[in-house]
């Protein structure tokens, strides 16, 4: 299925931004200006002083370029790279670039494993603290204000314009997290989103479209179907990845967590309250079975199960719930999210970032911004998918060779690709972890101690706009 | 229910009632019979319940012990069938090996026996002298001082990881295996348990020794420290499994592997096309084993701990 992606507009006013923002964009207009107004004089001392400025324009503006720019000196520059997840591709990338791109440009790239994206988050936050910040590093995609705006990391603008790149071949999907104040402060690592796990041999023993459901409606006519053929509830929802949440609020209420300015909850929203509602009456029913944290591998146990007939999980889980499902003999299909009213549809998109952090000399951060640069291109992107599951984080990568066997061999990485053109951005308050734990405790305890659903949304709201405005 | 209370059997010649000169035991009557089936019934459901409880005990305890076992040994798929498979088929060595394949686990270990090891020897040369101050000194400020100590039990490791790491940044601490040793030799539950021992000690022992002219080092040497072998071996244990287990400090106080110990490296066991936890669980193992052969030795010795403090 050919894939179109809108090219995101403020991307369009990012660029335009970058072009009259940048330090060296502002020397070549200086210097225009005031050789124009040279022009118009005569004279020897005229000249003089015309020269006189011009150079001092081309000074300031080479100097500028300069600052974002990587010249390769005759010492070879260390960099120390920190990452998060997927710890063994991400030193295969180090591996590789310090085996080709950086032996040309004589940098040498360190990598680190700290954690998951919260340890990393901290050690991060405590490094900037004590001044023993890593040169890049790996981290979620709803950080990136959090982290802009504590000066932990550097606008990516200055160091594309000088290196003649701009952000178009990035806008796989969503992107709004790669932004602060519609400047570029990360280049997108890894991404994914939620998508629905299908058991298509169920769905064959029932007549039923072997793709699964596309609407809510459809959804719960399956899950009937389902539960008559398996005797009980044929599917688990785990409510502990908030995430998975966020699609459904998107998708079946139509509604965001918070609102748009990320200052207020949207939780007492007729559409937030619809979905949890909808949760329990499916879970009162029978038809799913609601888990939380402390049950998770009996959740991903039943996601490759014969007696599941669908799983809402990341799309980066593709390799390892098809394997799953395999070992145990069982044909399973991802699909989209099903579509909610008037065929709505929205997921949050997940996955990491990559970040400049604001240490060492220029030209250690203009080494660090080319092994970036490096990292997140065409040929690079597409071999992290490959290897991981995660979505490529270029449009070009689609065109790739490796991608375009992946698809081939593999069409759940086509719906993820899919799945991403709804993709919606994540919160970037820096509240939103507290946030997270407080939503996902609050209502895991609507559908487990049976509370109204609409008083406890109420209820929560409150709680989460005190957060906020705290 | 109403039952009767058989009278005490009459005083024999040696006083006893049953003594060998006592009448011969009377045939058993239904007012004596019944008490004794029921301080029968009530021995029985005593065993019974003393030997559910000890089951349920034994499962609550053992059962995750168990399971990681048999994690480490089964393949994916037992490890994620449903319903549970609790035994397995055949056992496996590949989880150890792909364990040792995935990170190297001889470095991880090495830096476990090192940060375990100073931080026992740390804690030795700090806690005893500072016991035995505390226990047998009259010092201004002595208690206000001991309630610093206690009350350094009382900060959450999580309230100082920043300060710390800032300070250790600063002092070009950072990756070293003294960075996880250093801040854990002063350990206040091991200078008060050790405090209370000390304190049992009689004063005539001590007297006696200084009056043959015995320095201090010599009374903590040949007389507090044999005395107190059972509460050293038992702050050395919970020590070693403090230290051996530590996850949080060796993650959140390094930023390389240099230093990193053993708890740090078992999650990094995960591989993303992975869901079993069957790696993972070879690791735990390998985690585990060598704190149940230390426990194993040191058994005897704690049991004598907690039973003398008891006792007093």
């Amino acid at each position: 299925m050919p894939l179109s992606f809108p090219v995101r507009t403020n991307s369009q006013r990012t660029t335009a931004s970058r072009t009259t923002t940048t330090p060296s964009k502002k020397g070549t207009t200086m210097s225009s200006t005031r050789s124009s107004r040279g022009r118009a004089r005569a004279g020897v001392l005229a000249s003089i002083a015309l020269g006189s400025v011009l150079l001092s324009g081309c000074t300031a503006a080479n100097a500028d370029a300069a600052t974002y720019t990587y010249e390769p000196g005759e010492e070879t520059v260390e960099l120390e790279f920190w990452t998060a997840a997927v710890e063994d591709v991400n030193q295969e990338l180090v591996d590789m670039f310090n085996e080709t791109r950086g032996e040309e440009l004589n940098i040498h790239v360190t990598a680190n494993y700290q954690g998951d994206y919260v340890e990393t988050e901290q050690k991060v936050n405590a490094a900037a603290l004590a001044d023993t910040l890593p040169n890049m590093f790996v981290d979620e995609v709803g950080m990136t204000e959090r982290f802009a705006r504590a000066t932990t990391t550097l606008n990516l603008e200055p160091y594309m314009a000088a290196a003649g790149m701009d952000d178009a071949d990035f806008q796989m999907g969503e992107t709004d997290n790669l932004y602060v104040d519609d400047e570029m402060y990360a280049f997108p690592h890894m991404r994914s989103v939620p998508v629905m796990y299908v058991n298509q041999d169920m769905m064959r023993e029932l007549g039923l479209k072997e793709t699964g459901p596309e609407t809510f409606d459809e959804f719960e006519d399956y899950l009937e179907a389902a539960h008559d053929y398996v005797g009980g509830p044929a599917m688990i929802f785990c409510d502990y990845d908030f995430w998975v949440m966020e699609a459904l609020f998107y998708s079946y209420g139509g509604t965001a967590v918070l609102n748009d300015d990320e200052t207020a909850s949207m939780y007492d929203t007729e559409g937030a309250i619809k979905t949890v509602e909808w949760i329990a009456d499916l879970e009162d029913r029978d038809l799913i079975k609601v888990t939380g944290a402390a049950d998770v591998s009996a959740f991903f146990a039943a996601a490759g199960s014969a007696d599941t007939a669908f799983t809402f999980l990341s799309s980066g889980g593709i390799q390892s719930i098809l394997g799953l499902a395999a070992g145990n003999g069982v044909d399973v299909g991802v699909s989209l999210i099903p579509a909610g009213e008037n065929g709505q549809r929205g997921v949050s998109v997940g996955g990491s970032n990559i970040y400049l952090a604001n240490t060492g000399t220029d030209q250690e951060k203009a080494a660090a911004f080319e092994f970036m640069k490096w990292t997140s291109d065409t040929e690079q992107a597409a071999y992290s998918s490959s290897r991981t599951g995660y979505l490529p984080v270029r449009l070009s990568a689609l065109e790739t060779d490796l991608i375009k066997d992946l698809m081939e061999t593999t069409p759940g990485y086509a719906v993820a690709a899919e799945q991403i053109t709804f993709g919606k951005p994540r919160p970037m308050t820096k509240a939103y972890s507290e946030l997270e734990d407080l939503m996902t405790e609050r209502i895991h305890a609507i559908y487990f101690d049976d509370l109204d659903a609409s008083e406890a949304m109420s209820a929560l709201a409150e709680e989460v706009n005190a957060v906020l405005k705290r | 229910m109403t039952t009767t209370i058989a009278p005490p059997a009459p005083p024999t010649a040696s006083g006893s009632p049953h003594g060998a000169a006592a009448s011969p035991v009377p045939p058993t009557t239904p007012s004596t019979a019944a008490p004794k089936i029921a301080a029968l019934l009530g021995k029985v459901v005593r065993i019974f319940a003393r030997i559910i409880v000890s089951i349920l005990l034994v499962l609550v305890f053992a059962g995750p012990f168990y399971w990681m076992v048999l994690t480490a040994f089964q393949t994916a798929s037992e490890a994620l069938s449903i319903p549970p498979q609790f035994w397995v088929d055949a056992v496996r060595w590949d989880n150890f090996i792909a364990a040792f394949d995935r990170v190297n686990f001889g470095h991880f270990a090495l830096n476990s026996v090192i940060v375990t090891g100073g931080t026992l020897l740390g804690q030795f040369l700090i806690i005893v002298p500072a016991a035995y101050a505390f226990a047998r000194f009259q010092f201004k400020g002595r208690d206000v001082l001991f309630g610093v100590v206690l009350a350094t039990m009382m900060i959450p490791g999580q309230l100082i990881f920043l300060p710390v790491f800032a300070m250790y940044a600063k002092m070009g601490l950072l990756n070293t295996h003294l960075s996880l040793i250093l801040p854990f030799i002063a350990s206040g539950f091991g200078i008060f348990l050790l405090r209370q021992t000390f304190m049992r000690v009689p004063d005539s022992l001590i007297e006696a020794a200084r009056l043959d002219h015995a320095s201090e080092f010599t009374i903590i040497r040949r007389i507090m420290l044999p005395l107190a072998k059972p509460t050293i071996v038992t702050i050395g244990l919970i020590t070693f499994i403090g230290t051996w287990n530590n996850y949080f400090f060796p993650l959140v106080w390094t930023t390389t592997d240099a230093a990193r110990t053993l708890p740090v490296a078992v999650p990094r066991l995960e591989a993303l096309d992975e869901i079993a936890p069957t790696i993972v669980m070879a690791g735990n193992m390998l985690l585990v084993v060598p704190i149940l052969i230390v426990f194993l030795l040191a058994r005897r010795h704690i049991i004598s701990a907690f039973t003398y403090t008891g006792v007093k």
